[in-house]
C-alpha cells in the first residue's frame, strides 16, 4: 500500500506444517510454507507474520529452513518459540526482520527486556491473545487464568519500551470472516498512535473502521488471503476504496 | 550518468552479529552479485563494495564492531573512498554520537549524530522519498515519486557536513539516504522493500561505482 498504515498477512505453522487455523481449536493444512511465502511476496502484501502456533518452548527447525529458501523481499516477522537472544539471532538470520513475543511478554520474563535490548523495540510486536468473557473483554491463556484487562497490557508493553506494536488476536474470531468482535477495540483507544496491529476474523468493513483510528498502525488478515488467487489484491482496493478520505490523508505527500 | 550493465561485484558483507545478513545477500545475489559474508578485516578491505546491514541496537552493533576491529576496516576503507553502503542501523553505525547507545561514538566518517525520532515513536511502514533530491542524485532510474520504502527505526541521523547531500523521506520526514563520496547510508530496507528496493540498490551501486 502507499500510504502509512498497512496490510499485514498472518501464517499459522503448527506441527511442521503451515494450518489454517479457526478460532484457535480447529486447524487444517494449508500450501507449503515456501509456497504461501512466495506468493504472498508477490502479491506485495506490506508484512507478513509467521507464528509458531504449535505452542512449543523451542524454535522449529523445518520453519527456520523453509523461511531460508523462501528468499523473501517483503518484511516478515517471525513468532512462536522465541525464548532467548540467540533464538532472535537465529530467526533473523534466517531472513526475519522482527520477532513476535507473546508468552515471554505475558510472563513478564527478563528474556524479553533482553530481546529488546538486542534488536530495538521497533523489532519487536507482542501478541496479545483476547477473548470476550461474560463481562468484559480478557487475555486468553490456557491453564493460567489472567485477569488483567487487554488494554492496559498492550499499554505497559509500550510504555516500557518492549515493543513498537502490539497485534491484539480475537482468538475465538480468528478464521472466520466477518467476526471480529468491535467490542473488544473499545479500551485500546488510549494506546499510542500507530501502536496495534488487529487481527482475527476481520472484513475489509471492520478493518476499514479500524484504520481510521489513531491506534491502528495495521490490520491483519489470515485464512482470507488464500481464499482465492487474487485475494489480496482484492481486499486491498478494497480497502483503498472504502477507507478513501483516511487514506489521502495518511498519504505520503 | 552513464548506464550500462554493472560487471559483476564481490560483494562483502560485514558479519557483525546483528544483522539480516541473509536477506541482505539475498538481495544482491538476485542482482547477480558474488556475495560473501565476513568478519575479517582483509576481506573487507578487498571487497569492490562493503555493505553494513543492520536490524539491532546501536550498542551492540558498536560492541561487535570494536571487538572484531572492523571500526578500523570500515575507516581506512572510507578514508580511500571505497564504496561503502550502510542500511538502517548499519548506517547509523557510520555516524558520530549515538543516542542509542548512551551517546557512544559512532565510526565517525561521516559527520552528524543519531538521534530519537522527534516523535518520541518509532517510524515504521512504508514510505515514498523526495522525487526531486532523489534524482539529483541519480538514483531514480526505475522508480515511480510514489514508490515506497520499508522503514523501521526509533533513531535517525542529524548530519552536519555541508558536503553530505541527502535524500528525505515523507510523513515523516526523515533523512533516509545520505551520500558523502562512495560511503552511502540508507535509512529504509532496501532489502524488504520488493520491487523498488532491489532497484533502487541497483541505482545506489551504479552511484558508487561510476
Amino acid at each position: 500500500m502507499s500510504y502509512g498504515k498497512r496490510l499485514v498477512a498472518v501464517l499459522n505453522w503448527r506441527h511442521g506444517g503451515l494450518v489454517k487455523s479457526y478460532g484457535h481449536s480447529v486447524w487444517r493444512p494449508s500450501l507449503r510454507l515456501e509456497a504461501a511465502l512466495r506468493v504472498l511476496d508477490r502479491w506485495q502484501v506490506d508484512e507478513i507474520v509467521l507464528v509458531d502456533i504449535s505452542r512449543n518452548s523451542t524454535l522449529d527447525e523445518g520453519m527456520l529452513e523453509a523461511l531460508k529458501v523462501a528468499r523473501l523481499s517483503t518484511p516478515l516477522a517471525v513468532g512462536g518459540g522465541v525464548r532467548s537472544v540467540r533464538d532472535v539471532e537465529r530467526v533473523l538470520q534466517a531472513g526475519a526482520d522482527r520477532v513476535v513475543l507473546e508468552t515471554l511478554l505475558l510472563d513478564d520474563d527478563p528474556n524479553a527486556e533482553a530481546i529488546t535490548r538486542l534488536i530495538g523495540r521497533q523489532g519487536v510486536i507482542g501478541s496479545l491473545p483476547v477473548v470476550r468473557n461474560e463481562h468484559q473483554p480478557g487475555v486468553w491463556r490456557p491453564g493460567a487464568p489472567d485477569t488483567r484487562r487487554p488494554a492496559d497490557v498492550a499499554l505497559e508493553w509500550v510504555e516500557r519500551g518492549l515493543v513498537s506494536e502490539v497485534l491484539v488476536r480475537d482468538v475465538a474470531a480468528e478464521g472466520f470472516e466477518s467476526q471480529f468482535t468491535l467490542d473488544l477495540t473499545g479500551d485500546f483507544q488510549g494506546l499510542p498512535p500507530d501502536s496495534v496491529i488487529w487481527f482475527g476474523g476481520l472484513d475489509a468493513a471492520t478493518a476499514c473502521e479500524l484504520l481510521s483510528r489513531s491506534e491502528t498502525s495495521a490490520v491483519a488478515f489470515g485464512n482470507l488471503l488464500f481464499h482465492s488467487e487474487l485475494a489480496a489484491v482484492t481486499l486491498r482496493t478494497q480497502l483503498r476504496r472504502r477507507a478513501l478520505t483516511q487514506l489521502r490523508r495518511w498519504s505520503p505527500a | 550518468m552513464a548506464s550500462g550493465p554493472l560487471r559483476r561485484l564481490a560483494i562483502t558483507i560485514a558479519d557483525y552479529r546483528v544483522g539480516n545478513v541473509h536477506s541482505v545477500a539475498s538481495l544482491f545475489s538476485e542482482l547477480g552479485h558474488r556475495v560473501g559474508v565476513s568478519s575479517s578485516s582483509g576481506e573487507i578491505q578487498n571487497a569492490d563494495v562493503l555493505v553494513l546491514p543492520g536490524v539491532g541496537s546501536a550498542r551492540t552493533a558498536l560492541t561487535e564492531l570494536r571487538s572484531r576491529a572492523l571500526d578500523d576496516a570500515i575507516r581506512h576503507r572510507c578514508e580511500l573512498d571505497l564504496p561503502v553502503i550502510g542500511i538502517c542501523l548499519g548506517a547509523q553505525v557510520l555516524l558520530g554520537a549515538n543516542e542509542e547507545a548512551g551517546g557512544e561514538e559512532g565510526i565517525a566518517v561521516v559527520s552528524g549524530s543519531v538521534r530519537r525520532l522527534d516523535s518520541g515513536g518509532t517510524n515504521t511502514g512504508w514510505r515514498s522519498l523526495n522525487a526531486e533530491q532523489l534524482q539529483h542524485l541519480g538514483l531514480n532510474r526505475g522508480l515511480r515519486s510514489t514508490s515506497t520504502f520499508f522503514f523501521n527505526h526509533e533513531f535517525q541521523v542529524h548530519l552536519d557536513a555541508a558536503d553530505v547531500e541527502v535524500v528525505e523521506s515523507s510523513a515523516p520526514s526523515v533523512p533516509a539516504v545520505f551520500v558523502s563520496g562512495r560511503t552511502i547510508g540508507v535509512q529504509f530496507h532496501p532489502e524488504k522493500s520488493q520491487a523498488p528496493g532491489k532497484r533502487f540498490m541497483k541505482n545506489v551501486l551504479e552511484h558508487v561505482l561510476r
